[in-house]
């Protein structure tokens, strides 16, 4: 996989992101092939974007009133592995996403250093913590979240600086970089998996509208009972 | 609900009361030991109630006495105390003779309501003021009872109730009103300590800032004399880093008066700005709920940032993490290999590391603000 070429479609709205994009991927080594960039959603699901390895997808769409959550939890639904590339920094929407089950979010201010290894990492179907969220998991204070390890907290604090290589984050705490990479994926993955309670019955709800088993109206009517049948 | 437990008013309260409860002990103690019903044992028919109630009304006020000693008040058997209270004013009065009832002969008509005082004095004036009604009303049935139900009869025990209800319903009276001055003292007490707490803080405050300036006498004076003097050269890098720190330093002193929502924070920022003043990229990026530590350790945190700021080259990275055990802050930049003075508060962990390429120097430091381990 590492020689085959990654090919990328961007759900972007800003056209300077969509050139500084285009303009890493065309640096990485090997090159990252960007099919299609776009603020049409349609990109991703019709025509070549639809087979593209990876999905860059900034928030902040504004896709007719539908909020952008629900076409992400779709793609991750539809197993399309889903960077999210954004300027949105709040702990809530970071985390929230990622426990829709993207594989990455890579805020604007961190993209020059980690949005490659974040493309690469999700074409591999692997999932690519960047510091800030790394900072947010070991940060966050909610009743809900896991209990992590001393040596799981060591390496998020040292990673979510930001300012040290994973390699260089390793030597300072004598591991070696798969160790890094395991403590970080550990974390994450324990964490993702807690699943927020009102997360959920929205997810419910989604995917019942999804399936056609509800109609949007139906969310605030009371649950029609079945008469019973007397036997 | 324990049957005695220490009082909970205030201390002003508490003292008032107190006073008051030892004038109500000494009148009930001279009131029972009086035994004015030994000079009528040969009317009481049988005069073993009238013994039976005298005993019941020196045990509560015995119990009384040793509440008093013991500063401590009655808790749920106040209400047995009152029940035995009420027992003693029907023993007395079913072993009267006829025609006795609110005469001399009649001694638990103007006992029971200092009892009554002893049992209530620090619950609401309507809770004695029933006591006394109630105990009024088993007098005056007994008078009715067995006479004289005459004019005579009838005055008789008005005149009695002066003494029998009016003086315990007065202290009663008297408690609640010092009740609600004793609890208007203590809210000016109060708030004079309060007044006089803020003046001593901000007394102190005003001295250590005030130590803080001349401490920058030792440091910053020197520099600026130098400079002045030209025995210093601003453009030898060493110069320049002290000078930088100086200037950290006053900045995070001038910044000490601002009213901001975290002071940690803030600090690291106007480290920060100051860097960015002198081209190096500093950045600060925070996490989790910012708490404020006190300020020693405030200081000691951001220590070892203001050195990592001050000797990067190009760029540096500040990182504060707030958890509910620990505040971390963490400093990256490219200084290489610097010398950061330890840190000798046993609460705090600092940890340095220079990466193999000698350049990217990273410390941080670390306060356990909760004993549970990482």
């Amino acid at each position: 996989m590492a020689d085959q070429l990654i090919t990328v479609v961007i759900c972007e709205n800003h056209h300077v992101v969509i050139r500084g994009v285009r303009d890493l991927c065309s640096r990485a080594e090997p090159p990252i092939h960007v099919i299609s960039a776009g603020d049409q959603l349609a990109r991703v699901w019709t025509g070549e974007g639809a087979k593209a390895d990876v999905v860059v997808f900034d928030l902040g769409l504004q896709q007719e009133d539908v909020h952008e959550l629900f076409h992400l939890r779709k793609l991750v639904d539809q197993g399309r592995n889903v960077v999210v590339f954004s300027g949105e920094e709040s702990a809530e929407v970071i985390l929230e996403c990622s426990q829709l089950g993207i594989m990455s979010y890579v805020t604007k201010a961190e993209g020059e250093n980690h949005l490659i290894c974040a493309i690469q990492a999700a074409a591999k179907g692997h999932k690519y913590t960047a510091p800030r969220h790394a900072g947010l998991i070991v940060a966050d204070s909610a009743s809900t979240k896991p209990n992590l390890t001393a040596q799981e907290i060591r390496v998020l604090l040292a990673w979510c600086t930001g300012g040290m290589t994973k390699a260089m984050v390793a030597r300072k705490l004598n591991l070696s970089l798969g160790s890094v990479n395991e403590y970080i994926r550990r974390a994450r993955d324990r964490y993702d998996q807690v699943g927020r309670p009102a997360r959920d019955k929205v997810a419910m709800t989604q995917r019942l509208i999804e399936d056609g088993e509800m109609h949007p109206g139906q969310i605030f009517s009371p649950i029609p009972r079945t008469p019973r049948k007397s036997s | 609900m324990k049957p005695f437990h220490r009082a909970d008013d205030d201390p002003t309260t508490a003292e008032f009361l107190r006073h008051l409860r030892i004038a109500v002990l000494v009148i009930s103690t001279t009131v029972l030991l009086s035994m004015s019903w030994l000079r009528n044992t040969s009317i009481y028919r049988p005069l073993w109630m009238q013994v039976l109630a005298w005993t019941i009304l020196v045990t509560v006020t015995a119990t009384e006495g040793a509440l008093t000693w013991r500063h401590t008040i009655w808790g749920s058997a106040r209400w047995i105390g009152v029940a035995l209270a009420f027992a003693a004013s029907i023993l007395s009065c079913l072993s009267l003779p006829t025609g006795a009832p609110a005469t001399a002969a009649d001694w638990a008509f103007g006992t029971v309501g200092w009892i009554g005082v002893i049992l209530l004095l620090d619950r609401p004036m309507t809770q004695l003021a029933t006591f006394l009604a109630v105990h009024q009303l088993i007098t005056f049935t007994n008078l009715m009872l067995k006479g004289p139900a005459n004019e005579d009869g009838i005055l008789n025990f008005v005149s009695g109730s002066i003494g029998a209800i009016g003086f315990p319903l007065a202290c009663g009276m008297a408690a609640t009103a010092l009740r609600q001055t004793a609890r208007r003292a203590e809210v000016a007490r109060a708030q004079a300590e309060n007044i006089r707490h803020a003046e001593h803080v901000a007394a102190q405050t005003a001295q250590e800032l005030n130590n803080s300036y001349a401490d920058l006498a030792h440091t910053a004076a020197p520099l600026l004399r130098g400079l002045a003097d030209g025995s210093l050269d601003g453009n030898d890098p060493n110069v320049q880093r002290a000078c930088w720190i100086e200037a950290a330093r006053m900045r995070r002193l001038f910044s000490e008066n601002d009213d901001v929502p975290n002071q940690l924070i803030h600090d690291l920022r106007q480290f920060v700005d100051t860097a960015g003043r002198r081209n190096v990229r500093a950045e600060i990026a925070t996490y989790g709920h910012p708490a404020d530590p006190p300020d020693d350790i405030r200081e000691l945190l951001s220590s070892n940032s203001l050195h990592v700021l001050a000797q990067s080259r190009s760029w540096a990275q500040i990182t504060v993490v707030f958890t509910p055990n620990f505040i971390s802050v963490q400093a990256v930049g490219d200084c290489g290999g610097i010398d950061i003075p330890s840190c000798v508060h046993t609460a705090i962990a600092t940890e340095n590391f220079l990466d193999t390429d000698g350049t990217t120097f990273s410390t941080e430091a670390q306060w356990q603000t909760s004993s549970s381990p990482l």
